[in-house]
This record gives C-alpha cells, sequence and structure tokens, in this order.
C-alpha cells in the first residue's frame, strides 16, 4: 500500500483523547478525597504532637527536652518515604503489623509533628514580653493574659507557616501510593496501567491536587484574612 | 501563597498541551541516525536490572542487543519506569519500549504491539500453610490479595475475585517482603520470575500453584502508534529470532527455567 | 501629707542590686521626674511601684497606706492604684486602638460595655485620636500608638501614672504630640512619676527633679538646682554632658 509519505508520519504521533478517560473521573475524584483526608488528618494529629513537643522544649525539664530533641532531630533529618517504609515493613520483625492506612498516617502525622514542633516553637518564641507585661501591670490573670494577649497573638504568627505546611502535606500524600493505599496518586497508576492514556489521566490528576490545595489556599485565606488580619495573598 | 508550586502545577498539566508529543522516529530515521533506544524497566529483574557493574542487564537487553545487530545499529537502553513508559514512546525519547509490555486491547488503543516475545504464565504465589487449590479459592471476604500497582491480573481480580481484599504496593520487592510478613494471604500474578525472585526467603515455605484456568498473556515490543515500518521490521526480526531459538535461549539464562508455554510462531502476522 | 512616699526601696536582679535603699516623695498633682545615666535603675524603680519586680527591703506607700507586693491578692490592689506607659510601644497588636483602652475595664474591672466604651472614647478624644479608634496598632504611629497606650493606662483610672521614656523610642517630630498630651494631664492635676531624657520638658512640666546613678538616688531637687546649680559632682558631670547634645 503506497501512502504519501506526510500522512503516513502524521499519524505516528500521539493523539490526546480525553474522552477515554472521563469515565474514571469519579474514581479519581475518590482517590482526591482520601487524600485530603489523610492530609487533614496527618495536619491535626501532628499540630497536636507538635504542640505539645513544642512545650516541652520551651517549658519541660531536660530529660524531657533531649527526648523531645531526638525526635525532632530523627524525623527531619530523614526522608519521609523511609518513615513510612521503616513503619510498614520494618516494624512487623518486632511483632507490630500495621496496615497500609495506619502505617502512611502514623508516619505523616509524625513527620509533621517533627516540622509542627519547630513551627510552632517559633511561634511561642515570638510572644512579646512588652506585651505580657503590659498586661500584667493593668491587672489582667494569668489565664487573661493568655487567653486575650498570647494566643491570639501566636496564632496570627503561625498561621501562616501552619497554612503552608498543611499544603505541602497535601501534596506530600501521594507517597501513600507506595504502600497500598488508594488515594489519588494511586488510582492514577492503576488507570494509567490499564489504559496507557498517561498524558491525559496525570494531568487529570494534576488538576486534582491543584483543586485540592487552591480550595485550601483560598479557605486558609479567608479564614487568615478574617481572624487573624493577615492580607496575604491566595497565590 | 504558594506561586511557584501553583505554576509548576499548572505547567504540568498543560505541557501535554503545548508540547505535544513529538513525532516518532521511523525505521529510515533509525538506520540513519545508527542508533535504536530502547526502553527498558531494571526494576523489574531477571527481566531487566543493574548488574554487579551497575550496568543495565537481564533478558529484555539481551534480546534488545540481539534485535539492534540486526539491524545493523548501535543499542541505546533507557531506563523506563511502569508509569512513564508511554510518555517516554510518545514523546520520542524511546523507539521501542519494553519493560513486561503485556498485550491488552485497551493498552493497544494508544500503543502498537508487535508479535509476542514470550508468554506470560500466571498463578497463585502463596504459603505452604495456605490451602488455596485453585483461583476460585481465592474469592473469599477472608482472603488478602497482595499484587504489584498497575500489573495485567488486577483487572482480573477486581472483576472475578471481587470479595479478596485487594492490597496494592509499589514493586515485586515489597510484595514478596509483604508476603513474608503475613500481610496478605496470597498474591495473583505471573510466576515466571518467581523461582528466580524468592531464592532470598529460604526461610519461608512458599508454594506456587499454576492456573491453567486463567490462561497465558504475551509480552511485546511497543512502538508508537501508526509507526507501521518499525513494527513490521520487528515482527520479521522476532519470528527469525524465535525460530532460531535465541529467544528461547536468552530467556532461559535470566528465569533460570524454560518459558513455561511456548509461544507459537508463525510465519504470518 | 505626700501622695506617694519610697522609702528606702532595695530590690536585686538575681543577685545583683539594682535598687539600694531609694527614697522619695511625691505630692498629690505633682510632677517629679527621674533622669540618670543609662543603667542608673530608673526603670526598675518603675517595675517595682507597679509589681513586675518584688522589692527586696523598703515600703512604699499610696495616700499613706501601705502597699503591699507580697500576694497576688495584694498586686490586684497595686495595679488598682499605679498604672505605667513603657518605653517600647506595647499595645495589644491584635486589637484596635479603642479595644486597646477598653479591655482591661471591662475583663479585669467587669465594668459594663457601653460605659466603658463611652469613657474610652473620651480618652482618645483627648489623646487627640478620636478619628482613629478603629485602627490597629500596626496601623498607626509611634506617636499615636504612645498616646493610645497613656489612654490605656487612664482607663483604670489609676491614682498615679508612671511614664518611664515613652518619647524616646520616637522620631523627634511626634515627640511634641505626646509631651502635649502629657501637659494635658498635669493640667488636670494627675499625680506623675516621669523618667525621661527631654532635659527642657523635664525642667518645664516637673516640680521636683530625682537624679540616680548606680542603683542610688544621689540629688533630689527643684529643676533650677539639678539643671543650674547641682550639688552633687554626679549630678553636675550628667547634666553638664546631657546638656551638651
Ligand atoms: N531583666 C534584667 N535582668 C538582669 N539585670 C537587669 C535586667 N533589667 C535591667 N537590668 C540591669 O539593672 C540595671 C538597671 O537597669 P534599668 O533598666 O533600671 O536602668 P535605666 O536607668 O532604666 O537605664 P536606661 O536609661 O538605659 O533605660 C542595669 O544595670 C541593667 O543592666
Ligand atoms: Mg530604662
Amino acid at each position: 500500500m503506497v501512502e504519501p509519505a506526510g500522512k503516513a508520519r502524521a499519524l505516528m504521533s500521539y493523539t490526546l483523547q480525553y474522552g477515554q478517560v472521563t469515565p474514571y473521573l469519579g474514581y479519581l475524584a475518590g482517590g482526591a478525597w482520601l487524600a485530603l483526608q489523610i492530609a487533614a488528618i496527618a495536619f491535626v494529629v501532628g499540630w497536636a504532637i507538635g504542640l505539645v513537643c513544642a512545650s516541652v522544649l520551651e517549658y519541660g525539664p531536660r530529660p524531657a527536652r533531649w527526648l523531645v530533641r531526638s525526635y525532632v532531630v530523627f524525623f527531619l533529618n530523614t526522608p519521609l518515604l523511609v518513615q513510612i517504609f521503616f513503619l510498614y515493613f520494618a516494624l512487623p520483625d518486632w511483632g507490630i503489623l500495621l496496615g497500609s492506612y495506619e502505617a502512611v498516617l502514623l508516619g505523616m502525622a509524625l513527620n509533621a509533628g517533627a516540622y509542627l514542633t519547630e513551627i510552632q516553637r517559633a511561634g511561642f518564641r515570638s510572644i512579646r514580653v512588652a506585651e505580657v507585661e503590659a498586661a500584667t501591670t493593668l491587672g489582667f490573670s494569668r489565664v487573661q493574659t493568655i487567653r486575650y494577649v498570647i494566643l491570639p497573638h501566636i496564632c496570627k504568627v503561625l498561621f501562616p507557616p501552619l497554612s503552608n505546611q498543611y499544603i505541602i502535606l497535601t501534596m506530600t500524600t501521594s507517597i501513600a501510593a507506595i504502600f497500598g493505599v488508594e488515594e489519588l496518586t494511586g488510582r492514577t497508576y492503576n488507570i494509567n496501567a490499564q489504559t496507557f492514556r498517561s498524558f491525559e489521566i496525570f494531568s487529570i490528576a494534576a488538576l486534582y491536587y491543584i483543586a485540592l490545595t487552591l480550595v485550601a489556599s483560598a479557605a486558609l485565606y479567608a479564614v487568615g484574612r478574617y481572624f487573624f488580619r493577615i492580607k496575604g495573598k491566595v497565590f | 501563597m504558594p506561586v511557584s508550586r501553583f505554576a509548576c502545577l499548572l505547567a504540568a498539566c498543560l505541557a501535554p498541551l503545548v508540547a505535544m508529543p513529538a513525532q516518532a522516529r521511523s525505521l529510515d530515521d533509525i538506520l540513519k541516525a545508527g542508533e535504536l533506544r530502547v526502553g527498558v524497566n531494571p526494576t523489574l529483574p531477571p527481566r531487566a536490572l543493574f548488574n554487579d557493574k551497575n550496568e543495565i542487564d537481564g533478558f529484555e537487553p539481551e534480546l534488545a542487543k540481539a534485535v539492534a545487530d540486526k539491524l545493523g545499529v548501535k543499542l541505546t537502553l533507557v531506563q523506563v519506569g511502569s508509569p512513564d513508559r508511554i510518555p517516554f514512546v510518545a514523546a520520542d525519547k524511546v523507539d521501542v519500549v519494553m519493560g513486561a509490555m503485556s498485550r491488552t486491547s485497551e493498552r493497544a488503543k494508544v500503543i502498537d504491539f508487535t508479535a509476542p516475545i514470550h508468554s506470560e504464565n500466571y498463578g497463585i504465589v502463596t504459603t505452604d500453610a495456605k490451602p488455596f487449590a485453585k483461583l476460585a479459592d481465592l474469592n473469599s471476604e477472608s482472603v488478602t490479595l497482595i499484587q504489584v500497582r498497575g500489573t495485567t491480573a488486577i483487572p482480573y481480580i477486581q472483576k472475578n475475585l471481587p470479595k479478596a481484599k485487594l492490597v496494592l504496593l509499589d514493586n515485586y520487592n515489597d510484595r514478596d517482603r509483604a508476603l513474608a510478613q503475613g500481610r496478605g494471604d496470597a498474591s495473583f500474578d505471573g510466576i515466571d520470575a518467581v523461582a528466580y525472585r524468592l531464592k532470598i526467603f529460604p526461610a519461608i515455605k512458599w508454594k506456587i500453584i499454576a492456573t491453567p484456568e486463567y490462561g497465558v498473556t504475551y509480552s511485546s515490543f511497543g512502538v508508537a502508534k501508526g509507526n507501521y515500518g518499525l513494527r513490521d521490521w520487528l515482527n520479521i526480526a522476532l519470528y527469525e529470532l524465535h525460530t532460531a531459538g535465541t529467544v528461547e535461549a536468552i530467556w532461559e539464562k535470566w528465569f533460570l527455567k524454560p518459558m513455561d508455554t511456548k509461544v507459537p510462531v508463525t510465519p504470518y502476522f | 501629707m505626700p501622695h506617694l512616699v519610697i522609702d528606702r526601696l532595695s530590690a536585686d536582679y538575681g543577685a545583683t542590686p539594682v535598687l539600694q535603699e531609694v527614697s522619695l516623695s511625691v505630692e498629690r498633682g505633682e510632677i517629679v521626674s527621674i533622669i540618670g545615666p543609662s543603667g542608673s535603675g530608673k526603670s526598675t524603680l518603675l517595675r517595682v511601684l507597679t509589681g513586675l519586680l518584688r522589692p527586696r527591703a523598703g515600703l512604699v506607700r499610696v495616700a499613706d497606706e501601705q502597699v503591699n507586693y507580697d500576694s497576688a491578692a495584694a498586686l490586684k490592689k497595686v495595679r488598682d492604684r499605679f498604672a505605667v506607659v513603657f518605653q517600647q510601644y506595647n499595645l495589644f497588636q491584635n486589637m484596635t486602638a479603642l479595644r486597646n483602652v477598653t479591655i482591661a475595664p471591662t475583663i479585669v474591672k467587669k465594668r459594663a460595655a457601653e460605659q466603658v466604651e463611652s469613657e474610652a472614647r473620651a480618652l482618645l478624644e483627648k489623646v487627640g485620636l478620636s478619628h482613629r479608634i478603629d485602627a490597629y496598632p500596626d496601623e498607626l504611629s509611634g506617636g499615636q500608638q504612645q498616646r493610645v497606650a497613656i489612654a490605656r493606662a487612664l482607663a483604670l483610672k489609676p491614682e498615679i501614672l508612671l511614664l518611664d521614656e515613652v518619647t524616646s523610642a520616637l522620631d523627634p517630630e511626634l515627640v511634641a504630640e505626646v509631651l502635649d498630651t502629657i501637659r494635658v494631664l498635669a493640667s488636670e492635676g494627675m499625680t506623675m512619676l516621669i523618667v525621661s531624657h527631654e532635659m527642657g520638658f523635664v525642667r518645664e512640666i516637673s516640680s521636683k527633679v530625682v537624679f540616680m546613678a548606680d542603683g542610688r538616688v544621689v540629688e533630689v531637687g527643684p529643676p533650677s538646682q539639678i539643671f543650674d546649680a547641682p550639688q552633687t559632682e554626679r549630678c553636675a558631670d550628667f547634666v553638664r554632658r546631657i546638656l551638651r547634645h
């Protein structure tokens, strides 16, 4: 069969077929929902860990400080992937068998906890002694000083870095796929293997991630603006 | 807030729209360049692996070398992963892609496959203590199957063994380890490489049950959609390599046993 | 009978003695200024008076009643008597000017919100900021912040106002507006103890000037004595050096 050279060559390039992957949009959305869930839980747990650890570092007794310090140094200086790998594949040798979801959540929360310890410690450090003294001389009780002066200040100082940490955490959830959690990235890989429509499926996944972070950014922006007078930008 | 991150993401998802995948090289282009670029995935030993000298080696690289020799050009191996195999072809980074390219009608919508290189034989990988004898035994709520994400058996499991719990891990090393640790009861997957793979768990009493009821699948070379000249030449080269016994010899060298199901070789394609 | 009597007051920071037997008295409606070289203990004296630092020895009397610094309950009373404004603007950054002024009467004194607010508006008017009541501290100039701080201190209706170098962190052109506010208070008969480096202002407004050095009161006298005819070598030295600039 003789074909014009130009036409034959044109057939040899890849043609985008988004219609081929639309049946999977709902399946992917389920993955995005799971990613959101993992990010939110890991963030809240990590935030609580960070709050306790930061308090210990600032005000705790020496042995406790030493313990927290080791935790933070260890988790800040090893990759998250290795940490979860340890929880998932090494702990069973000591008789602790964590499921995929549990291992990923625990790893991400512990990792976020280390970062959030440092961030929140900076928040404690930023308390302005002058304001606290002013409250004291005005007759505020200790509880009133914390409630009206220290907490609002810490929240305001911490809000931007905490928001950023949350966004980072959302991206990090993609690591869960490696350990058998069927979140957005995992589901993207599944469909990719089945259909080979890599360009289409990965660009849709990217859009889902953008949606996740965009919605979070916008919500955080509104909260920061309303409660803490933070005049940042969404982008 | 995160300006740069947003830009990166946007770029990532718009990239395929603006920088549309390049033209694939035709057979003539390859001859002119004097080089055949073949994508292999060295995380799938013994199919492909990094040897002691940290070079890519294994069944697929050796076969690719035999093909390049027939074409009379130099062979360049390119490392590809499971999820990015197709972009490598579409963006003209490789001429031919290997890496366990199981043929399916779904995948053939996107890429062109040659005639089979080898058969893929399936079975249940489990341990001595488990009572399974055939695939249907796995279809139970109490069974957890550990599979590798993106492999061809998964759609079958979802359709025919829907009751089993499914855990998808990243690679075969992780799957083997998870099975050894008792995270799951079994894995239904290709068993061609198990003899090679499971040697490293001498303490575990493995049990491999062949599953003829599933049938065999075939693995081929993949080329860009519409690159018929290259595909047709590869088919003829493969015919010669099969009939000369070269494919089988390389297979036995790396998989440590004969191919379970012989590839039927015909002069027609 | 003096409004405020400080009798041989001593205080330490850890093992370092910072105030050593400081004595002075302030009449009702009088303005007394404290001057002295850096590190001489001026701020420390005000911190002790407001109960931020516990004295080691000595007595403080307000209107002939001894001030007790020993317990939290007693300190509550101290804070009714003294209000203080420090050099660094220490407004609550998360509150508007108005809220800064109303918060203490509302949450400490538990007074009715409407009444507190109308008083606060009047105070902010007095310090010349009625147009900025909804501004946050970071939206105010240093001089404006100090005037809000003065209004905040006055909102608790203190008997005695303590001012610690309230103009020294300000740009020169902002100093005058704060000094004007203090003049208004003086004309209303507020008893004040002022630490200041503004020698012209000190001379103009004070009936008595206290010169401190090394945690001690070295010389006390009317401005004419301290600035024109100091009796001690140290005071003469200090005045000479500071007036040369
Ligand atoms: N928190 C503190 N801990 C230890 N020593 C302090 C502390 N605050 C002040 N001091 C010391 O106490 C002494 C008196 O300090 P103070 O602040 O009362 O001086 P000052 O007369 O107000 O000086 P300036 O004119 O610089 O404000 C100084 O030697 C100072 O170093
Ligand atoms: Mg001072």
